[in-house]
């Protein structure tokens, strides 16, 4: 906790930069049109720092990101680990449509739209005015045992032309992976592109990637994106516990644990079945469930056990 | 409302569940009441299968909102979902599948089957329908 309130205080610079557009925060909802509610939190570092911040307005996203080009572009190096809705409850996010109206056939209409669109829809009914009232989000059931988190370093990449008037051309961010393979953001979380390099062969337009939770130490939700064959390389490296052991994983599989009386143990580390870090050198040994991944921190539990890992 | 109706619902035939269906997925539930209803008629010309689950404490309520993922606490919450896993929501991408409806007030959760459009309409009138009459 005491690293995340140091890192935090760290990134008060770039923090500030998603704090310019609060009077966009409010805005005009047309009568009769649902009002959407679409709260998002990315967590990134700058250097060596983690921060995060949320987002409440496809506007403030929009200044956020063209900051992030714009340090890109000054030679700063950017770093996304998560980013995507935050939840306000465990098992739905704060994406939210209401719909009210004294017109059951349109109610009806309503909440098949948006059931349709796989959200869930509650309604109630109002005996005294006659009126119908909804409110549907999206959930994020059954992804809570999904961990997966992902880092790479934020660039700007203008789209080759495909066809897409909203893309083509435009000047986009991106995350650009150890193997150059380009992965462009999209607003909603999602990875538009993946298996792309930056060069002079263009770019292959594919959907990849899905969306996915994990939870930091203050017990926050974020989606974050599931790309669970590049995480692997993300736990690689040395890892210190509070009470100064280190555990050392190597991209070779094998493990070692350095004791605060310099006595070392080996073993070997895996990544299991369900995307759980496996190593028989941990506190008793077995399985444990990755709630956090950055590149300065790693939180796993195993049962009521947790532990907080500091990046050496 | 709507869930009630199930219990005096007057055109309907109850079956013994099919070993693996979701009756006998949920049968087994502590302090719930699980029953399967075949045929259970939403008009004169639309019928619909259903898993009826009633919570008897706010205990089971709970565990029973936490195991589909239900976060709404009034009204009547519903969604479309797998037919294997009624906790998921889905995208309306051809059926068959379920439509889930929940009642905060009456502490019981519908799993419909749905095979068609028509059953799909026929349902979200009779649940509007019962919300109305309650004027």
């Amino acid at each position: 906790m005491k690293t995340k309130i140091r890192l935090f205080a760290l990134m008060a610079a770039v923090l500030a930069i998603a704090a310019c557009n609060k009077n966009d925060e409010v805005r005009p909802t047309p009568s009769g049109v649902p009002e959407v509610q679409n709260e998002r939190t990315i967590v990134y570092a700058v250097g060596h720092s983690e921060g995060h911040t949320t987002l409440k307005t496809d506007s403030e996203w929009d200044a956020m990101l063209d900051r992030i080009c714009t340090m890109a572009a000054e030679g700063n190096t950017v770093t996304f680990y998560n980013m995507g809705a935050r939840v306000s409850t465990k098992g739905a996010t704060k994406e939210e449509v209401r719909f009210s109206t004294g017109d059951r056939q349109a109610m009806k209409e309503w909440m098949k739209e948006r059931e349709r669109e796989g959200m869930t829809v509650s309604v109630s009914y109002d005996d005294k005015t006659g009126r119908w009232s909804g409110v549907a989000h999206k959930s994020t059931a059954n992804r809570h045992d999904l961990v997966e988190c992902y880092a790479g370093h934020i660039t700007c990449v203008e789209m080759p032309l495909t066809g897409d008037p909203m893309m083509d051309g435009a000047l986009v961010p991106a995350l650009v992976t150890a193997d150059s393979t380009v992965m462009i953001l999209k607003k909603d979380g999602y990875i538009m592109m993946c298996g792309g390099q930056i060069g002079d062969d263009g770019m292959e337009m594919a959907l990849c990637g899905t969306l996915a939770t994990c939870q930091d130490l203050e017990g926050n939700d974020y989606l974050v994106l599931d790309i669970s064959e590049t995480r692997a390389e993300f736990i690689v490296g040395s890892w210190r516990m509070d009470d100064g052991v280190v555990y050392t994983l190597a991209d070779d599989s094998s493990a070692t644990q350095t004791l605060a009386d310099g006595t070392t143990q080996s073993a070997t580390w895996s990544i299991g079945d369900e995307g759980t870090l496996c190593c028989d050198l941990l506190p008793g040994g077995g399985c444990w469930m990755i709630h956090w991944l950055s590149a300065t921190m790693m939180i796993i539990s195993n049962g009521p056990q947790q532990i907080v890992f500091e990046r050496v | 409302m709507l869930l009630l109706m199930l219990a005096v619902g007057c055109r309907h035939r109850t079956e013994a569940p099919a070993e693996g269906s979701l009756y006998g997925r949920y049968a087994s539930l502590p302090e719930t009441s699980v029953a399967q209803v075949s045929g259970f008629q939403l008009c004169d010309t639309v019928s619909v299968d259903v898993v009826l689950l009633q919570a008897d404490s706010d205990e089971a309520w709970q565990r029973m909102k936490d195991m589909f993922a239900i976060v709404d606490s009034t009204g009547v919450t519903s969604w479309l979902a797998d037919t294997e896993e009624p906790a998921t929501r889905v995208k309306w991408e051809g059926q068959p599948l379920l439509r889930v409806i929940a009642s905060h007030d009456k502490q019981a959760i519908g799993l419909y089957r749905l095979d068609s459009e028509e059953q799909y309409d026929a349902l979200v009138d009779y649940q509007l329908n019962r919300m109305t009459n309650d004027k």
